[in-house]
């Protein structure tokens, strides 16, 4: 396994760009730096990181589409950068695919913490091109594109995704079926491949950011189990979701945010839940027991 | 109107030590330090041409580089200039007239003058004494 761990920081700010280029190093990572965001694309591309920083004011493209253009090809943990507080720009930064946002000025010390609890989070494994395990016909390993805003996820033999798959510690809540790539989650005309990080909703495929991917299968997988904000938090920190962690209302918010753009992804209705329901004051549940199969 | 230390030097010291390397810490300064003139000149020009997109992006950088490096002063008038504009509708902008606008960036220059001045005399006292950071 590929265990170097790369990042590529996307920030026009000289001094910030290089200030985030020492903490990451500090934090073992091999940092390749841009400082607009055709580059960082471009770098995100020759490099295949595991992370990816992108500040939301590039003087060229903006970082919502250097988002939306990274997402084409990579796996990678996405965290944007804004210096506004504003929530349209979360909201919007999440939409576009990050997993993660941080505001500026930032400390240090956040910083590092949240790119070590994004690694820690349970990576959904992708089956490499050329895998040895049956993929069937009608699941791509690779999600068509051109769908939508094509926030997609490639699972090509360069991603990034297999190696933080391994290196994850723990899977979403509750998963115990094994490693075949036909293992599937099953409710209501909902399709969910584990293992090949693909959903299908009444036939039609649906990409997920990672995030959105690993808060489904949770979700799915824990039955009519409650998940509360908080847990959901801490299994996306790679926590334990009773661990008693501190969970902000910031935090909640932002996994308000990722349940919304999932099911508006989905085309679940909140008020006529098929999928995902609102558990009011609390968070969130599956609408039914999911089949497990394969 | 500021009211802020030109350098918060506790808010230097938690960096210091929350970076846990001196040389980070003076790299990052030195290039703060440089930027700042064409950071100021970047906000003259976007209220020359009057151009808005251009002008938030400049104000947010000089307010969030001016917090991260400690330069007080400088990150609050930023803070006070953003809320100046941003709470009026873009379109139109009211830009302030050109009086405003020449006094704005007076003080403006004066602030960095001063708070490059600071940084480098903490520079020179950390190149001293590097545990001070």
């Amino acid at each position: 396994m590929d265990d170097r761990r790369v990042a590529v920081v996307v920030e026009d700010d000289e001094d910030i760009r290089e200030l985030m280029v020492a903490l990451l190093g500090q934090s073992g990572f091999e940092v390749h730096a841009a400082a607009n965001g055709t580059d960082g694309v471009d770098a995100v591309k020759e490099n295949d990181p595991v992370l990816v920083t992108v500040d939301l004011g590039l003087p060229d493209i903006d970082g919502y589409e250097v988002t939306r253009r990274v997402r084409r090809f990579t796996d990678a943990y996405v965290v944007m950068l804004t210096a506004r507080n504003e929530e349209i720009d979360t909201l919007m930064g999440l939409d576009a695919g990050a997993d993660d946002y941080l505001t500026k000025p930032f400390r240090p010390r956040e910083l590092r913490a949240r790119v070590e609890a994004m690694l820690r989070r349970p990576r959904v494994a992708q089956a490499p091109v050329g895998t040895q395990a049956p993929i069937p016909t009608s699941v791509p390993a690779v999600p068509e594109h051109g769908q939508g805003d094509t926030a997609g996820q490639a699972a090509g033999p360069t991603s990034a995704a297999a190696g933080s798959a391994a290196a994850a510690p723990s899977g979403p809540a509750g998963r115990t079926d094994g490693s075949s790539a036909d293992a599937r989650l099953v409710l209501n005309g909902l399709v969910l491949y584990p293992h090949v990080h693909h959903v299908e909703a009444e036939g039609r495929d649906v990409t997920l950011t990672p995030t959105e991917f690993v808060l489904l299968e949770t979700l799915l997988r824990s039955g009519r189990v409650v998940r509360s904000k908080a847990e959901l938090t801490r299994i996306l920190r790679g926590d334990e979701p009773d661990a008693g962690t501190f969970v902000s209302e910031s935090d909640e918010r932002t996994v308000e945010v990722h349940v919304g753009n999932m099911r508006r992804k989905l085309g679940d209705d909140p008020r006529r839940p098929r999928w995902i329901e609102t558990v009011r004051g609390i968070g969130y549940r599956a609408a039914g027991a999911a089949e497990t199969s394969g | 109107m500021t009211t802020a230390p030109v350098i918060d030097t506790d808010a230097l010291g938690r960096l210091g030590e929350q970076l846990g390397d001196p040389e980070v810490l003076c790299g990052f300064i030195r290039r703060y330090e440089k930027m700042l003139g064409q950071r100021v000149e970047r906000l003259h020009h976007a209220l020359n041409t009057q151009d808005h997109d251009d002008w938030m992006d400049a104000v947010l950088s000089l307010k969030t580089s001016s917090a991260m490096a400690g330069a007080a002063a400088l990150s609050q008038l930023a803070a006070e200039l953003q809320d100046y504009l941003a709470k009026r509708p873009p379109d139109p902008v009211r830009w302030p007239v050109t009086d405003c606008l020449e006094s704005v960036m007076a003080k403006l220059r004066h602030l960095a003058r001063e708070t490059a001045r600071q940084l480098r005399l903490f520079l020179n006292r950390l190149s001293a004494s590097p545990q001070l950071a």
